[in-house]
């Protein structure tokens, strides 16, 4: 290989069509596995980032101050005003003691009845992401004793 | 080849080539090697790849850890503490004496491939968390066990609620792991019938309240279970079950019917209570050749009580039946659910309306709810 200073004085080479083709190519393929990491590393973070929720009782606060639940107080709200305002509860234990209702929230904030989903295979109840599970329980007088909102997060 | 110049040709046969000395050397060392040449090829070719991930939830609501258990306690802790710290089980077994929760997550995938197809799937835990309760709705026993992919191979998840659950427990699986009997699910919703009765002038709408309907049933399980399909050879094929429990749904009916009416439900200061007994609601399946007849039968005793002067309950009872021919011959299968289930629902919802229809027509009944003006 021999010294040409006319190459070093030049700070644009020029190129010819197949090169510039494979230089082309090169971009295109840089292009594409940059795209294959980021696409790798999103779903690695969104499996990662995917935790098991945990079921738990949570804060009725806000659900009981929302338009579908803000009747529910408890020693005031009778069994008959949760059945005719919410209808028919999704379980009920103990008679008609303990009624549970499933609920969820949409992306504005208002929460909804759910209908009971049982699977046909297993006979048991499958549930929709983010439900909640509302327990209510009432006295021999009818009136609601306690509550609780057991959500998974 | 020392002695050839780098552009000649050389010219030689099949013969050269595939019968000399060495080449049958050659040929007895791959004859010899070829089951761990091919191994080797096999191993190349398959692969399997495992992708470790953060432990995630793939079925049930969420996960209940062992923490989350330690308040329990034997013969103390009562099945209302249980519902209001984990809400709705997943399955209720046995009259609710057995209420099971259930979640499977997953730690990763595994992927395996060769030639030009692939299987994979998560590597998963199945968990159960099982209690049961005694006849004063206290807990007797729980467990919380999880089973790996493997080991659910042979320890199906319905198997180990079999084994858990007392013996003389309706059994849930097959070996197999698929349940013994399907379930077929139905909502009846029946139209109030109110054409026959019409209130007196002189008559106010009565105020009544409605209590509780104790459903009286020997075999009402969970207060869903109506009945069993069987087949042609009277083999039980299915489970009848309807969404809402008997007692919430006939209650709905008579609260609907009175309504229809003309009388008006409250809450407080009722003129009238009326509370329910269901002696009976079940559907059965005859096999009336060459046709499957559905048959539905309803018994309820409604008892209205005043809520001022005598503490005299005055009792109305109903009974209702109904019979539902589809024209469809033998030859059901469970791809035909969506028809058996109409069938089910339209004789169902006939004995509801009889009921409706009876109390509309009953005289004594509109007797006992009127209430004059002053």
């Amino acid at each position: 290989m021999t010294f040409n200073p006319a190459q070093r004085s030049r700070s644009f080479p020029v190129l010819t069509l197949r090169e510039k083709l494979n230089g082309v190519y090169y971009q295109l393929h840089l292009i594409l596995r940059a795209r294959f990491i980021f696409s790798s590393l999103a779903l690695i973070i969104m499996v990662v980032s995917c935790a098991t929720p945990h079921i738990q009782p949570t804060d009725t606060k806000l659900l009981f101050n929302s338009e579908l639940l803000g009747f529910i107080q408890d020693g005031i709200t009778t069994r008959e005003e949760v059945v005719l305002k919410l209808g028919t509860p999704s379980a009920q234990f103990e008679g008609e003691k303990i009624l549970t209702y499933q609920l969820r929230v949409d992306k504005a904030g208002n929460w909804h009845l759910v209908a009971p989903q049982i699977s046909t295979t297993t006979g048991f109840r499958e549930w929709r992401e983010e439900t909640c599970s509302l327990v209510l329980v009432f006295g021999a007088d009818g009136v609601l004793q306690k509550h609780s909102l057991v959500e998974a997060k | 080849m020392d002695g050839l110049a780098g552009n000649q040709i050389v010219l030689t046969s099949h013969e050269n080539l595939f019968s000399g000395p060495g080449c049958q050397l050659w040929k007895g060392m791959i004859k010899r090697c070829f089951p761990f040449l091919a191994s080797f090829f096999l191993v190349a070719l398959v692969g399997c790849v495992v992708i470790p991930t953060q432990e995630h939830l793939i079925e049930g609501r969420g996960k209940i850890d062992e923490s989350d258990i330690a308040f329990l306690t034997v013969s103390k802790t009562t099945r209302e503490d249980v519902l209001l710290r984990f809400g709705e089980p997943d399955l209720i077994l046995n009259d609710q004496r057995i209420m099971i929760y259930h979640w499977i997550v997953s730690h990763g995938y595994w992927l395996t491939g060769g030639g030009y197809s692939a299987v994979g799937g998560p590597i998963s835990n199945d968990y159960l968390f099982m209690l049961e309760f005694d006849e004063e709705d206290r807990l007797k026993r729980f467990e919380r066990s999880g089973r790996g992919v493997i080991e659910a191979m042979w320890f199906p998840t319905l198997g180990r609620i079999d084994n858990w659950t007392p013996l003389g427990s309706k059994e849930l699986s097959r070996p197999d792991g698929r349940l013994l009997r399907r379930n077929i699910f139905i909502d009846p919703i029946p139209s109030t019938c109110a054409q026959n009765f019409t209130l007196d002038v002189e008559s106010q709408p009565t105020r009544f309240r409605v209590g509780n309907f104790y459903d009286s049933r020997a075999s009402c399980h969970t207060g869903t279970f109506i009945g069993y399909m069987e087949d042609p050879l009277n083999h039980l094929y299915a489970d009848v079950q309807t969404c809402r429990p008997a007692n919430v749904m006939i209650r709905a009916a008579v609260t609907n019917q009175l309504q229809a009416m003309g009388h008006k439900v409250v809450s407080k200061d009722a003129d009238v209570t009326i509370t329910g007994k269901i002696r009976k609601f079940e559907v059965t399946t005859s096999s009336n050749w060459p046709k499957y007849v559905f048959l539905g039968s309803l018994d309820v005793i409604l008892e209205v009580q005043p809520s001022a002067g005598t503490n005299a309950k005055n009792i109305r009872r109903y009974k209702a039946k109904a019979k539902h021919v589809p024209t469809k011959l033998f030859g059901w299968t469970y791809s035909d659910i969506e028809e058996i289930e109409e069938n089910y629902e339209q004789v169902i919802q006939a004995c509801l309306e009889d009921m409706q229809r009876q109390m509309a027509s009953d005289a004594e009944l509109a007797r006992l709810l009127s209430r004059r003006t002053q």
